[in-house]
């Protein structure tokens, strides 16, 4: 059962890999090709903007288009449970995201072959990027996943990306670095330096972890729009 | 006493601080098709989401098939079927695709029912699903609410948004699919009209509370309309079973319910010039029922 | 119509948005006078109002959609259309309103910050923030507003409306970036200011928005989308955009790239006759299946000739060089170029080679120029050897100098080695063996410019017989390039050109006027060249961005184009109009160094750069070092 909705929501939101995917390898392309910035900068650059857009991308409607398009009378009442419905979104999208990342990763390193950066760091730096964005996701399910529209989903996002931003901002001003670690952003190259690389990643492993259960809890726990 | 399909005792449920059920108590007799009656924010809908375990009553169960239907919900959806009002499917599907899929979930599929099912409805089963008319999308719902031969069915205004020829079209569906197989079928509406040809049993729900649950023809039997001349002593407000009282004129008319020869003669005694009985249909029934006025507003 | 009670309905349908907005705009601000305080600094903000208000446009946007979403759903259109309002006028008036919320939303953080800072804040208010900063989100946001606006008229789905204009409003901003150089050009002819397009830009989009919603809101305009449909659009449009980023920026086709060795100095390309020479040990040998380096030896100059000029108090003979104790030398041209001459099988280069004292300690000492050499150097075996030299140590005449300023010129067999003020002619049929043909001192003269560039003005005229009038124009401008008499890069090439017996030369200026511009010899005279401004290429933004300011300077003229660069970007233009100079080509390696360019006999560009990898690469701090062989735009 949980592979029918597995594949009911592959075959969903497969264009959003399609295009995620697709537009990835395009702007990876170009940008290594004209390499008007170094190899690392543009890894950066496209691994920066990967890490926000895709999980927007992917949660803009993963949970609100059933609301909006009234899908969600026929899915909540099929005999699956509810945590069954919400997981087959989350491995899917999870899945859609590692994909992307790690596309543009091999494309990035394939494209540069240690020419400016050295060999692996593209990837390892474009995968972080990818952990990051994964994190972000999990945040947008736990908070978006009640939304009834896209402009829910949207407002949520900004909520999550600001907030995010004032406890960054906070904790490298005052140096806070357990706070920091907290961070999803602290993922990427620079902050994993100064805040220690193991550390930072296995809070963010327990934390996603946590978050993701409250994601669970509250999509089982819908009763409205129906 | 005729074993039931559906059971709901006492049910309370809230929005917040809002009441919405205020204790419901319903039997649904196996075999029946029980027309579930109400105004629009009355709580058909909440019930039916209680009825399917999607939210947790405040107290009060219900019991689906012998199931309790919070506490064993999958399997509750699993033996039964449902149709929501206006209920959409994925539009990326075609009629093929989403009955397969759905199909899945349900071990007792019968492919070769949902296929004659299909044909009888006349779906089209390469169209995909987003490409359907409002009539073809509300028997693409009840196909998908039928394929698993289901003891029991419960349909939420399923005509909501069809035309009056899609509605009798997809009413004749219910009934010729159903009627013949024993199956239960609550069924939800506002529409009295098309409730009555089909059901054979009838509950009013009005704030929150059952206010009359019977057989439709024990119904149509019980309440009656007397238009009489009342003697100047005659006081109304104290006679039992009296649903609404409409002065016209010198005249009264008075809706009663549960009547018996005991009550004719009653009102026949009060009035001057003997009185006039009419039977009433089920849209005056349920009228009387939820904005009769009790005869309070009237003392003649 | 009551037009209170539409003014009333407005602010209840906005007020949590706008409530939500202000909350949001102010936090990063008040967060950082917190942090402040607690630093002991006082209670204000500083950088993050700025980052604030940059989140200004995107809320402006927010707020448009909030401002119109409520009238404009599928359903409630119908019930408004319905009744006897005005249309226009209820736009208009809901424009405005919304439009008063966004400023409100950016005014705070700005009157925060300015209360903040007069209050709490020691240094004051930093007026340059209140001049640029402020000004810039202020028309950017009335821009995002009024595109927001307009795309919820058109689609009423708040989200995707918000989407769309600020993608719409991005596109407009980065559009000038992005059209044809050729267009560009045009623009550069109309626009006086650089910034022109984006000021007109941000005027005219809110105005023509505002128009298209009032339209579109009377005649019931509205699209029907889908989320896949606008993201496959939107990013269809951010490849556009890209790909006529990257013809303005990369519109230089890599040919080849090569890394190569390195020794010393500075990656020079020089011309030997036809010839390129890499670093005076390889000549550049192209051809169409690309470049190779064909080595001659070492760059090095291996030994330093024994100059018999005089004895140290122990009655030693003295050599100047490198590693005499208490002299120092300086070598023309720098940074290891060198002019040279390529006489059939041979090959020889010419530098001039200044010595000198320094007292006192720096910065206040002073040097002493003692003496100075002309020398030729022939490739032989693996080595540089000198093989002449000519002191011509008396065109100094003023000893005591704390500059040496050099240039030389090869003209035919003649050569002119100019020191300071002086100069000497010499003859090098035989490089082997200099001749002094002819030495004037103290006869060069400085040109002194004008603040004025469109006056008239008079460059003296280099006072050598010798060669025609044409040559001497040349050199005199040459020489007075840049408007000083320093370092001379045009030892072997010219930033003159000569093209239907018209002699123009440019200039770019990133300081003042910010264009590449055009000056035409008009007149001559026996002392004086006398040159007018003729007309000018005003640079957009793309090459503000990309080219540090200042640090542009011409390299060369050549076949009627003009190559200049920085330390990361070439740009070539075409300077065979009198009347217009058109931009051919851009080519950008941001955190690389352009080291020297040549232009090869088939015209392709060779450019040596060097990468610094400092942290990036491998942590060694190893410079490398890359050639690339360019298309040359046409």
């Amino acid at each position: 059962m949980f592979g029918m909705l597995l594949w009911k929501e592959w075959k969903e939101n497969f264009w959003k890999l399609w295009f995620c995917g697709a537009a990835s390898v395009v702007f990876t392309i170009m940008l290594f090709r004209i390499r008007i910035i170094p190899d690392f900068s543009n890894c950066i650059l496209i691994s920066f903007i990967q890490m926000f857009a895709v999980p927007v991308i992917y949660s803009l409607d993963i949970f609100s288009g059933e609301i909006s398009n009234r899908t969600v009378h026929l899915l909540f009442k099929i005999p699956v449970p509810r945590w069954m419905l919400f997981f087959s979104k989350y491995i899917v999208s999870a899945a859609g995201i590692i994909l992307i990342f790690l596309i543009s990763g091999l494309l990035m390193e394939f494209m540069s072959r240690g020419r400016e950066a050295q060999v692996l760091f593209l990837l390892a730096n474009n995968s972080l990027c990818g952990m990051a964005a994964l994190v972000l996701f999990t945040w947008f399910c736990a908070f978006g996943c009640q939304s009834r529209s896209e402009a829910d989903s949207l407002v949520v996002m900004f909520g999550v990306f600001i907030g995010w931003g004032i406890v960054f901002f906070w904790s490298s001003v005052c140096e806070v670095a357990w706070a920091e670690r907290f961070v999803p952003y602290s993922l990427t190259l620079m902050r994993i330096t100064k805040v220690g690389p193991v550390w930072t990643v296995l809070l963010q492993i327990l934390a996603s972890a946590a978050v993701l259960a409250i994601a669970c809890y509250r999509y089982v726990s819908i009763r409205r729009y129906l | 006493m005729t074993e039931s399909a559906i059971t709901i005792e006492g049910l309370h449920f809230s929005y917040g601080k809002k009441q919405v059920l205020k204790g419901v108590d319903l039997e649904v007799p196996k075999g029946s098709i029980f027309g579930f009656l109400g105004r629009n924010g009355t709580g058909k809908t909440t019930t039916i989401k209680t009825l399917l375990g999607l939210q947790k009553p405040r107290s009060g169960r219900c019991i689906i098939g012998g199931l309790d239907s919070f506490t064993e919900t999958l399997e509750v959806r699993r033996r039964i079927g449902f149709m929501a009002e206006d209920q959409q499917m994925y539009g990326w599907m075609t009629i093929s695709r989403i009955i397969k899929w759905v199909a899945g979930f349900y071990p007792g599929w019968d492919y070769k029912f949902a296929d004659e099912l299909a044909d009888m409805l006349g779906l089209p089963k390469n169209t995909k699903v987003k490409a359907l008319s409002k009539g073809q999308n509300s028997s693409l719902a009840l196909l998908l609410a039928l394929g698993h031969r289901p003891d029991i069915v419960i349909l939420d205004d399923p005509t909501l948004g069809l035309d009056p020829i899609a509605r009798k079209d997809f009413l004749r569906h219910v009934i010729e699919l159903l009627q013949s197989n024993g199956v239960t079928v609550f069924f939800s509406s506002h529409l009295l009209y098309e409730i009555e040809p089909v059901a054979d049993h009838i509950a009013i729900l009005d704030k929150g509370v059952i206010i009359k649950a019977s057989r439709t023809e024990q119904l149509r039997e019980s309440v009656r309309k007397f238009v009489l001349t009342p003697k100047p002593e005659a006081n109304f407000s104290e006679f039992a079973g009296i649903l609404d009282v409409l002065k016209v004129g010198g005249n009264v008319s008075i809706t009663v319910e549960d009547c018996d020869d005991e009550k004719r003669t009653q009102l026949k005694g009060m009035s001057t010039n003997g009185m006039t009985e009419v039977a009433l249909n089920l849209d005056e029934i349920f009228e009387a029922y939820v904005i009769g006025n009790r005869g309070r507003e009237l003392s003649v | 119509m009551r037009v209170s009670g539409i003014i009333h309905q407005q602010i209840c349908q906005i007020k949590w948005h706008l409530l939500a907005c202000l909350g949001l705009i102010m936090v990063l601000p008040v967060e950082e006078a917190v942090v402040n305080l607690r630093a002991g600094d006082g209670f204000f903000s500083d950088g993050m109002t700025l980052v604030a208000i940059i989140f200004g446009p995107l809320l402006a946007g927010l707020i448009a959609c909030a401002n119109v979403q409520g009238d404009l759903n599928e359903k409630r259109y119908i019930f408004w259309r319905s009744k006897p309002a005005n249309v226009k006028f209820l736009i208009t008036l809901k424009f405005i309103i919304g439009l008063v919320a966004s400023l409100l939303i950016i005014a705070c953080p700005v009157v925060f910050h300015f209360v903040s800072n007069i209050i709490w804040n020691e240094e004051g208010i930093d007026k340059w923030f209140f001049k640029f900063y402020v000004p810039l989100p202020i028309l950017i946001a009335i821009m995002t507003y009024s595109l927001c606006f307009a795309c919820n008229v058109l689609v009423r789905k708040t989200a995707r409306a918000w989407l769309i204009g600020m993608l719409t409003g991005c596109f407009l901003l980065v559009l000038p970036f992005m059209l044809p150089l050729d267009f560009k050009d045009f623009v550069s002819d109309v626009m006086i200011w650089s910034w022109g397009p984006y000021l007109a830009i941000m005027l005219i989009t809110p105005a023509a928005a505002f128009v298209f919603a009032l339209y579109a809101a009377k005649h019931d305009w509205h699209l029907k989308t889908n989320l896949k449909s606008l993201l496959w659009a939107g990013a269809g449009l951010v490849f556009i955009l890209m790909m006529l980023f990257s013809s303005q920026v990369a519109n230089i086709k890599v040919l080849q790239e090569k890394e190569i060795e390195f020794d010393f100095g500075q990656g020079s390309l020089n011309y030997a006759g036809s010839r390129v020479v890499y670093q005076g040990d390889s000549y550049i040998d192209d051809d169409k299946d690309g470049f190779s380096l064909q080595k001659i030896g070492s760059g090095n100059v291996r030994a330093y000739p024994y100059s018999n000029i005089g004895t140290d108090s122990a009655g030693h003979r003295i050599h100047y060089g490198p590693s005499v104790a208490g002299y120092s030398e300086e070598i023309y041209p720098r940074h290891g170029n060198r002019l040279y001459k390529d006489a059939g099988n041979e090959i020889f280069f010419f530098s001039i080679h200044a010595y000198y004292r320094s007292e006192g300690q720096p910065p206040l000492h002073k040097r002493f120029y003692e003496k100075v050499y002309l020398r030729s150097y022939k490739h032989t075996g693996n080595n540089w050897m000198p093989v002449c030299e000519l002191d011509i140590s008396d065109c100094f005449t003023n000893k005591i100098s704390p500059y040496f300023r050099a240039a030389m010129r090869l003209i035919d067999n003649r050569l002119i080695a100019c020191v300071n003020n002086s100069y000497v002619l010499v003859d090098v049929t035989n490089p082997g063996e200099l001749k002094l043909i002819d030495k004037k001192l103290d006869v060069l003269q400085r040109f002194r410019p004008s603040k004025d560039r469109k006056k008239e003005f008079s460059i003296p005229l280099v006072p050598i017989e010798e060669f025609g009038l044409e040559e001497r124009i040349r050199l005199s401008i040459d020489l007075n390039y840049n408007f000083n008499y320093g370092d001379n890069e045009f030892y072997d090439s010219s930033i003159v050109d000569i093209h239907d017996d018209k002699l123009a030369f440019f200039f770019i200026d990133f300081l003042d006027y910010d264009d590449v511009a055009r000056f035409d010899v008009i007149r001559w005279d026996d002392e004086k060249i006398y040159c007018k401004y003729s007309n000018s290429r005003p640079f957009t933004i793309l090459e503000s961005v990309t080219g540090a300011p200042g640090r542009f300077s011409p390299k060369f003229v050549k076949n009627g184009k003009l190559y200049c660069h920085n330390s990361n970007t070439l740009m070539v233009f075409d300077i065979r109009s009198n009347r217009r100079i058109r931009k051919l080509g851009h080519f950008v390696r941001m955190d690389y160094d352009i080291q020297d360019m040549a232009v090869l006999e088939d015209g392709n560009i060779l450019l040596c750069v060097r990468w610094d990898p400092e942290f990036i690469r491998d942590r060694s701090n190893e410079d490398k070092y890359y050639l690339y062989l360019l298309k040359n735009p046409e």
